[in-house]
């Protein structure tokens, strides 16, 4: 059986369609919590999904980019140990589109989790 | 660790091209800069040799064409000159230095009014020779100057934005065309003061201002092709300089 980080890797291949959107809820939901620079990001990604979804190390920045163009995020540069970082975290704009991506991914995943459930019965049935 | 840093010219060079807005490209480079030290700092941390980890750090990071390809995804983050060149490099040079034209004159009447409000000039004095030359110094400005320094920042634009020539010989020349046929003088006799504004490419066509707006749009033409083979010269040591580092990288920028 294949592990999660693989599926993941192969969904992204083989259905890139599969991963729209996932990076900026991703981004929004963890900068909500606290501001952090790229390299944070990604490591928290990373953590927080056992590494189910590994964005890859430059796909972070474009998302940062846009998503501070339309408002969601704000930005701002920070001296930390002689090096400047530029630190995101959210705005209001961007809790509000947080949570309304929020609903939109609950309700597919519970659409996914109801079509899985019935393909799993109807596999099992067969087999008895 | 900065010296084995990587440069992204590549990237930067695609991204410029592809009309993506330029203070994106340039956090985006400084941002993957600092993503490779850090990349590099954890593998060293964690014992790895550095060029062991600098090699990683790369791969992680990703291929230049899949870090040029994630920007590129994201159209939003196009300029305005690359979604709307025809508004940025027509209607602009036509529109703005005329309207730099009248911010200027309104500025100047505004400025007039301030003084006539302060200084009542009971004895009908004429103003005094400095204060001639001042006001005949910002209608030289407002006429010769602002035209050009307009041309030579929509020149800067398109080489900075890697736009087609045709659209940098366009704004140019739209820009010089536009800001030469002017005349802006003033006196004041201390009875009667009078700001005229005239231009030669309105009936009824004052022979002199255009013949001195056709050589006012020469001599800018010079100018700004003189500032922009001076950056396009400039560009071309950088290069070289480049090439020593990277000969592929500068001869895709010198063929692209």
């Amino acid at each position: 059986m294949k592990g999660t980080d693989t599926l993941w890797r192969e969904v992204r291949v083989v259905n890139p369609n599969f991963m729209n959107g996932v990076p900026d809820f991703l981004i929004l939901r963890l900068l909500a919590e606290k501001e952090m620079y790229g390299y944070e990001l990604v490591q928290a990604i990373t953590a927080r999904t056992g590494a189910a979804i590994s964005l890859g190390e430059g796909v972070v920045y474009p998302a940062l980019h846009a998503l501070e163009r339309e408002g969601a995020l704000k930005s701002r540069r920070k001296l930390v140990n002689g090096r400047t970082r530029v630190y995101y975290a959210t705005t209001a704009r961007g809790k509000k589109k947080l949570s309304g991506l929020m609903v939109q991914w609950n309700r597919i995943a519970e659409a996914i989790a109801r079509t899985m459930g019935e393909t799993s019965h109807a596999r099992v049935t067969a087999a008895l | 660790m900065r010296e084995s840093r990587p440069r992204f010219d590549d990237v930067k060079e695609r991204l410029l091209r592809a009309g993506i807005a330029p203070r994106h490209v340039r956090r985006y480079i400084a941002e993957l800069a600092d993503h490779f030290d850090d990349l590099v700092s954890e593998a060293m941390a964690g014992g790895r040799p550095r060029s062991a980890s600098e090699r990683d750090a790369r791969v992680r990071l990703g291929s230049d064409q899949d870090l040029a390809k994630v920007m590129l995804d994201r159209s939003e983050l196009r300029a305005w000159s690359a979604r709307y060149p025809w508004a940025v490099f027509v209607l602009g040079p036509a529109v703005l230095p005329i309207a730099a034209l009248v911010g200027a004159v309104f500025f100047e009447i505004f400025c007039f009014d301030v003084i006539a409000n302060f200084y009542k000039n009971p004895a009908h004095l004429p103003p005094p020779v400095w204060f001639n030359d001042i006001v005949a110094a910002w209608n030289w400005c407002a006429t010769h100057a602002l035209p050009l320094i307009i041309a030579i920042l929509l020149c800067l634009m398109g080489i900075r934005q890697r736009m087609k020539p045709a659209w940098i010989c366009a704004a140019v020349t739209i820009a010089c065309v536009a800001g030469a046929f002017w005349k802006l003088s003033w006196y004041d006799n201390g009875h009667h003061g009078e700001l005229m504004l005239g231009s030669g490419l309105g009936p009824p066509f004052p022979r002199d201002l255009i013949v001195a707006g056709i050589w006012r749009t020469l001599t800018d033409l010079a100018i700004v092709f003189a500032v922009w083979i001076a950056v396009t010269r400039w560009r071309g040591l950088t290069l070289h300089r480049a090439d020593r580092h990277d000969p592929l990288l500068a001869a895709e920028i010198r063929n692209g």
